[in-house]
Parts: C-alpha cells; sequence; structure tokens
C-alpha cells in the first residue's frame, strides 16, 4: 500500500513536470492561435487575446492553469472555440479508448495465438512462415496496412464502410489496421519468452513430472514467457488507447489522436496541454500497473 | 493451481475487454443516412457567426442563420434574405431596411430589426472579439466601438449607427458611402443571432441544447471532428423553397478519405480532391471545374535589399512562365494572372500586367547591378509546408535559376509559423495567395494598403491608399471603379508581388444533386440544394452497409 502511494505521488510529480515543460514550450513556437491566413486588425488581436487571457504575465497565466487544473478545468479551447478543453477530451478519449480495446483484443488474440504456434512449431514452416509474417507486420507502417484494407475490404469486395464512426462495422478495420503492428511484436516478444522459459529448471521439473509439452507449455512456461509481452504492453498501452494519428485520420474517426499533432499546428496551447496531460498521465499509471502484474506473474518478483 | 492463475487473469482481460466493447456499441443508435451528405473539410472553429473564421464554417452557418442578405446559389451575390427590401439615401450614407415578415427563431420569437441590431452591436463589442469586426467600420462610430479596449463598453452606446426603427425597420448610418455594403452585408460574420439565448446562456449558448438560429435548418446534433447533423427549420420564411429534410456535414481531415467517402456513396459533395490524382478526376463527369475569385503570388520583403530595387522585382516577375506553370505545375485549369484582381469581379475591367519577358527581365537585373545572376546576395524562399506548395516553388525555383542565374534556397514552415514569419517581414521573397471575401476589387486592393496586416511586404505608398480612400467616398460606381482601377495599376507597376495564376474551385458533386452552381465565389447554400432521391439512392444503394 506504501509502495503504491509513493508511485502514484511520483505519478503526480511525472505529470506536473511535463505540464510545466509544455506550458512554456507551446508557447515560445512561433505564430499564435490568433494568426490566421486572413490577419484580424490589431485592435481584434488585442480583444482576442484579453478574452483568453494570454495577454498577462506569462507566470500569472501558468498560476492560473494550475489551479485550474486542481478543479479539472484545462481552460477553453483557442481553436475550437465552442469547446472547452475538457468536454473535448470527454467526447474524444473515450472513442479512442474503444478503437484501442478493439485493437488490443486483435493485438492480443493475433499476437499471443501466432507466437505460441510458432514456439511450439519452433523451426518447422509454421514458425518461419509466422515470424516472417510478424517482421513484415512490424516493418509496415499502419498507413500502406490501412490502405491496402480499405483497397481489398471496401472497394473490392465491399465489406466495411470507408470511414466515420457510429457503427460496429466501422471499427473493424481501424482496430485491425491498428492492431496488427503491435500484434506482431507481441508475437516475437511471446514466441522469444516461451523458447527462452522451456529451456529453464522448473520446465525441466515439470517433464520430469511427466507432463505432456502441451501442459507444460500452457500451465507453467507461457506465464514467465508473458513477462517480455507484458512490459511491452505497458507503454503500448498507453499509445493504443489514446488513439493513433494516423489511424483516427484515414478512417475519419473523431478520436484523440488527430488533437495531438493538430493542436500543436494549431497553437490551441490549451488542448495541447491537455492532451498532452492525458498521455502522461496514462503512460505513468500503466508502467504503474506492469510493474505490479510483475509479481501477479512472476512470484520470484517482488515489488518494493 | 498454475493453470489457474495463468488463466484467470487472462479470462479476467479478455472478458472486461469485451464487456467495455458491447456496452460502448450496444446503447449507441445508429443515425440513419440524411438526405443529402458531404465532406466538410475541417473542424468548424465555432457555430457562433461573430468569432467564426473560415470557409467550412460558412457553409454551416449560412444554412443555419439566415441575414439581411443571402447569397444567389448561382453567382454568390445578395439576394433579399430576412431583409426583404432596402433603401439608401442620396448621400449613400443612411440605408433603411426592411425586415420581412412571417420568420421565426427555433424558440418561436419572430425575427426583428431589434435582433439584428443586437446582433452587429455585439459583433463590434470589444467583449465578443469578433475576428472580422473591421468589416463593419464603415458603419459610423463602429471602430471606435471596436478599438475601445473597454469589455464594459455599453453595448448600445447611441453613436454607433445601428439603430431598429421598430420591429421592421434598421436603419444603419454610415461613416462613407460604401457602394459594397450589401456585399459585406451577406458575410457570415454578419448572420444574425438570438438575443434570449446569446443572454440566457452567455458563452454556452452555442451547445446544441441551446442554440437558436433562424435559416432555413436548425442545428441537430454535433460530434467534434466527427459530423453536424441540420434539418429543415419549419419556421424559416422560404421553408417552401428548402428541398432538404436532414443534412450531415462530415469533418475529414484527409483528402484521400474524403474522397473515398465520396467515392463509396456515404458523401454527396467534396471539395478539393486530391491534386496528385487530377488526371483521373478532372475527366469525371461528376467534377465541376471553375475559376476562383483567388490569386497564387510571390510575396518580396521590400525592407529587404536587394528587393527594395524596383527592377530586381520587375525581373523576378517577368522572368516566370505563367502560362506554363499554371497550365503543367498545377494542372486543373488555374488561368495565368493577368492581374491582381481575378477576372469575374463584376462591372471591373482589371488593370493589366506585362507578359512574362525572359529578356526584359536578364537586362532589368543587369541594369541593377546583378548581370546573370552574378554577385546576386543569396535569397531565400519561403513557402508552408504543403506538398502541392512545395512543387509549385520548387518550379518557381527552377525558372529564377534558368532565366537569370538566380538560385533561392528553397524554405518551409508549418503554417502558423508561416503566417507568423511573414507577419514579422521575416523572408526575403514568400509564397502567398488571397481569395475574395465578396465579389468587390476592394477584397483585394485592401490588403496592399500600408497598415493592413495582410499587406506583409513592407510595400507603402500614399498614392495607392489615397485612392482606395477616395473610392470609398464615392457614389457614382463608374468613377469608383475608375480609382480602384487606377490604384491597381500603381501596385502592378511597383511589382510589391509577383503575381503567377488565378486559383480554380473543384468539387465533386454526385449525379442527382440539382441546385448546386459553380461560381467564382465557390458558395454552394445548402439551401437551394435538392437530391434527386431516385438516383442519388441508386448510388449509395450499391455501395450501402450498415
Amino acid at each position: 500500500m506504501r509502495f503504491l502511494g509513493g508511485r502514484l505521488l511520483w505519478v503526480a510529480g511525472t505529470v506536473l513536470a511535463v505540464v510545466t515543460f509544455s506550458f512554456f514550450l507551446v508557447r515560445m513556437v512561433p505564430g499564435g492561435p490568433f494568426d490566421e491566413a486572413k490577419a484580424f486588425d490589431p485592435v481584434i488581436q488585442q480583444n482576442l487575446m484579453a478574452a483568453y487571457d494570454l495577454d498577462a504575465p506569462l507566470l500569472d497565466q501558468y498560476g492560473r492553469y494550475l489551479a485550474g487544473i486542481l478543479r479539472f478545468d484545462f481552460g477553453p479551447s483557442l481553436k475550437y472555440r465552442d469547446y472547452s478543453v475538457t468536454e473535448i477530451l470527454a467526447e474524444s478519449l473515450p472513442i479512442s479508448a474503444l478503437l484501442g480495446v478493439c485493437a488490443l483484443v486483435v493485438a492480443l488474440t493475433v499476437g499471443l495465438g501466432a507466437g505460441a504456434l510458432a514456439a511450439r512449431r519452433k523451426d518447422s514452416w509454421v514458425d518461419t512462415l509466422v515470424m516472417g509474417a510478424a517482421t513484415l507486420g512490424i516493418a509496415l507502417p499502419n498507413f500502406v496496412l490501412a490502405g491496402v484494407l480499405v483497397l481489398l475490404f471496401v472497394f473490392h469486395w465491399q465489406l466495411f464502410p470507408v470511414a466515420g464512426y457510429g457503427s460496429p462495422a466501422q471499427l473493424v478495420l481501424p482496430s485491425i489496421a491498428l492492431g496488427l503492428p503491435f500484434a506482431a511484436s507481441i508475437a516475437r516478444l511471446f514466441r522469444a519468452g516461451l523458447l527462452e522459459t522451456m529451456t529453464e529448471d522448473f520446465i525441466r521439473t515439470a517433464r520430469a513430472k511427466g507432463l505432456s509439452s502441451r501442459q507444460v507449455l500452457r500451465r507453467h512456461a507461457a506465464r514467465v514467457a508473458l513477462l517480455p509481452v507484458v512490459s511491452y504492453l505497458g507503454p503500448a498501452v498507453a499509445g493504443i488507447l489514446s488513439g493513433s494519428l494516423v489511424v483516427e485520420r484515414i478512417f475519419a474517426i473523431a478520436g484523440m489522436g488527430s488533437h495531438f499533432v493538430e493542436s500543436a499546428f494549431n497553437a490551441d496551447y490549451n488542448l495541447a496541454l491537455g492532451v498532452v496531460m492525458v498521455y502522461t498521465a496514462l503512460v505513468s499509471l500503466l508502467n504503474l500497473a506492469v510493474d505490479i502484474s510483475y509479481s501477479v506473474l512472476d512470484p520470484r518478483i517482488e515489488v518494493s | 493451481m498454475t493453470a489457474d492463475r495463468l488463466g484467470l487473469p487472462v479470462a479476467v482481460v479478455f472478458s472486461v475487454l469485451a464487456l467495455v466493447l458491447v456496452l460502448s456499441l450496444g446503447g449507441r443508435t445508429l443515425r440513419p443516412r440524411a438526405d443529402f451528405a458531404f465532406c466538410n473539410q475541417n473542424e468548424i472553429s465555432s457555430l457562433d457567426p461573430a468569432i467564426a473564421t473560415g470557409v467550412p464554417e460558412s457553409r454551416i452557418l449560412t444554412a443555419l442563420f439566415e441575414g439581411l442578405v443571402r447569397p444567389d446559389p448561382r453567382t454568390g451575390e445578395p439576394l433579399p434574405g430576412m431583409a426583404e427590401s432596402w433603401e439608401r439615401s442620396a448621400d449613400g450614407l443612411t440605408w433603411q431596411f426592411t425586415i420581412r415578415e412571417g420568420s421565426t427563431w427555433t424558440n418561436g420569437e419572430p425575427v426583428t430589426a431589434h435582433d439584428f441590431e443586437f446582433s452587429m452591436r455585439r459583433f463590434l463589442h470589444p467583449k465578443t472579439a469578433g475576428g472580422y469586426a473591421d468589416m463593419l467600420w464603415c458603419v459610423e462610430g463602429a471602430q471606435a466601438l471596436t478599438s475601445s479596449g473597454d469589455l464594459e463598453h455599453d453595448l448600445w452606446d447611441p453613436t454607433v449607427g445601428i439603430e431598429a426603427l421598430g420591429p421592421r425597420v434598421l436603419e444603419l448610418r454610415l461613416s462613407r458611402p460604401t457602394a459594397h455594403l450589401l456585399r459585406i452585408l451577406g458575410l457570415f460574420c454578419l448572420l444574425p443571432v438570438n438575443r434570449t439565448c446569446v443572454e440566457r446562456w452567455e458563452n454556452d449558448w452555442i451547445k446544441p441544447d441551446h442554440i437558436v438560429t433562424n435559416g432555413p435548418f436548425r442545428l441537430v446534433d454535433r460530434r467534434i471532428r466527427d459530423h453536424i447533423r441540420m434539418a429543415r427549420w419549419d419556421g424559416y420564411w422560404g421553408v417552401d423553397e428548402v428541398a432538404l429534410s436532414t443534412i450531415d456535414a462530415y469533418a475529414a481531415d484527409g483528402t484521400t478519405t474524403q474522397l473515398n467517402m465520396y467515392l463509396t456513396g456515404q458523401v454527396d459533395w467534396m471539395v478539393k480532391p486530391p491534386t496528385s490524382l487530377y488526371a483521373s478526376i478532372l475527366p469525371r463527369e461528376d467534377s465541376m471545374v471553375g475559376p476562383q475569385a483567388g490569386m497564387t503570388f510571390f510575396r518580396f520583403n521590400l525592407t529587404r535589399p536587394p528587393f527594395d530595387d524596383v527592377r530586381v522585382r520587375e525581373a523576378l516577375s517577368l522572368a516566370l512562365d505563367r502560362e506554363g506553370l499554371a497550365r503543367d505545375v498545377m494542372r486543373g485549369g488555374e488561368l495565368a494572372a493577368r492581374s491582381f484582381v481575378p477576372a469575374g469581379i463584376p462591372g471591373y475591367d482589371t488593370a493589366a500586367l506585362p507578359p512574362s519577358d525572359p529578356a526584359r527581365a536578364r537586362a532589368l537585373l543587369a541594369e541593377a547591378g546583378y548581370p546573370d545572376g552574378k554577385g546576386f546576395p543569396a535569397f531565400e524562399l519561403l513557402f508552408p509546408h504543403n506538398e502541392v506548395t512545395r512543387d509549385f516553388c520548387e518550379a518557381v525555383a527552377a525558372q529564377w535559376r534558368r532565366e537569370l542565374g538566380l538560385h533561392p534556397r528553397l524554405v518551409n514552415q508549418a503554417w502558423k509559423v508561416f503566417l507568423d514569419s511573414t507577419k514579422q517581414l521575416a523572408y526575403d521573397v514568400s509564397w502567398g495567395a488571397w481569395t475574395a471575401d465578396y465579389l468587390d476589387p476592394t477584397t483585394f486592393l485592401d490588403i496592399f494598403r500600408a497598415e493592413s496586416g495582410n499587406n506583409r511586404t513592407g510595400w507603402k505608398d500614399a498614392e495607392y491608399d489615397e485612392l482606395l480612400l477616395e473610392a470609398g467616398q464615392q457614389t457614382e460606381p463608374a468613377a469608383r471603379i475608375a480609382l480602384l482601377r487606377e490604384a491597381e495599376q500603381r501596385l502592378l507597376d511597383d511589382y510589391a508581388i509577383a503575381l503567377v495564376y488565378q486559383r480554380i474551385n473543384l468539387n465533386l458533386v454526385a449525379p442527382g444533386v440539382s441546385g448546386f452552381h459553380d461560381n467564382v465565389l465557390d458558395v454552394h447554400p445548402l439551401r437551394d440544394i435538392s437530391v434527386d432521391r431516385q438516383r442519388v439512392g441508386d448510388r449509395a444503394a450499391k455501395r450501402a452497409r450498415p
């Protein structure tokens, strides 16, 4: 419990540090939120800066921003002016998270299945095929994969809608495009983990007790072999859940991924900070979850 | 035992994932397809007409609200809207608008002259921080109101020349006769808002649950970066002329994604398909191409030598093969520029730019002290990051290299950074573009006034500013046009910019859609669009999937 409390404090510290750094960094980039192709009159620029409290001294702005965070008020978006940052995150994060969960299902099912299959048939043609596909999956950027999926399943076979969000069918292709590259990594890690574990003493003991190799794999080796997969999954899950810029853009899904890049380009300071904050918190918390899960999976590891 | 300990966490993880999936999708009701759906490019910045800026915003706002005038679907020129008629005093300084009877807001209130008085005053007020409030500074006292900097300034300040003389008459008193006032009033930033709604909900009045509108359509729902659903509003005076009962506007950034949505029948209209696919898109029957009231050019930074020398600027301008650039590099049917004010502005006979002349360009450069480009300082050609613009700028740089022996270094920047650099005059030569807000030469000529924030060249010409000022005082149309033309000629003769081409509109519109007309403003009011369900339905049915 004390361990958990300490770690949570550390997470809070990390978030604060990242937010502080980003707060000043976004404001250093040339080009402000109200620079438009058709420039506003200087008088109007001034009115706008005043309306959004951007004409106050930087430290005052920072102080007010931190005070806002404590009330879960991340300020108004400077680009999407009908929304507060909190509203935008509340609308877009669940969409990204849902897509992320679907992608995770794809990644885990395909990845663990393929990894186990390859390990059991080590050095056979199955192993070569699976690992070949996995290498391709890691090397292939997801926008290429998305393009191929659209060509095949939208234009050739006309099975799924091409873009948008709202129906389950619209989630299928983006989930695959987002999940498969992760599945490839998981397959490789799981296979390597299994093969390494199979040479360990406790496996030999299990075999000596007369268990079949299938049973040994499932009951004993798999748990330890999952360790590298789990440490990979921590940050990967944060990435998947908070949205992918590329996949969301290609499939016109209104998640949080696009805000990562767009908010910086739009000089939407508040939205950029909000997104960075959510991402930092997610990564930190998931890493904590990974550390805890180690001790569950391998009793030899103690949390400390 | 061990098997259970592995099986359990895995089972738990998967059940949670499955549960989340079912819960998230189970409760969602699917929206039936709208009568008409289109890709509206980017997410709009606001539903508040006073603060919104940009073209996607104008498509939505002109559907939800109607101003004193509304755009003609064929030309984009103002037609009677909420004002059924108007009168102008002989000196051009006082306008009276008669508000139409029989139109109501979506909260049931009638639309009156008071609504327009409130909306225009609010638009000008510093607290609203309306981006283009200066568009209405031709009204007496308007500039002073916006510039007061006083967020608590009296909204009803009597020195501001906007007054409702009863529920049906709105009077505007101008500080200068503004011949193109009606065109200004057609801008979406001057669409009216409902006072009851705005005062009750303040900044939250634009939320779908609160918003009150007076246009041909009302807002049904909205999800950020996803869609805006609108439905016909029965309290609109011209509801009988409105054919569509529901509309979906999708926000999708990628042009390829938009094209995919169009090709699969998910939308009936998309703007500007990917340039790389022009060869296969332009010949299509459903592509609608035409000239736009917009120009692409290069700005010279006159505060940096050698661009302070008009001979250098003229040489760089004359060296460009504008026809070739338009035809071979842009490839969409862009027209070589002949003037700064583009062709298609009614009643305006554009000034003339001499044709390209590399030989004369070389002579001018030699005369300026740089024969064959020798001794010419290293300089940068700045442009915003974008593939099409990059290809174009590379082609331009190649022409300057070939014809003049100059070697500009190409530099690209992210859009906002680019805007900042040009604003600070931190460049040598920069890519530039301008599109018309309305069909009047001043929408172009105004940007090169000395104090305009869009000038960005350091070019200042007192005579030019004076001519524009004089034109603003003119009530006689022909005399006004002559003054504007003289001003344009001064701008061209001084080569503050090197003009290249007139831009194009390119729309893909599904067969079966009517009331959609190409025009130089690229304005397509949804009010006037109708759909032959049979024809569009066939196309969609072929593709329809849940």
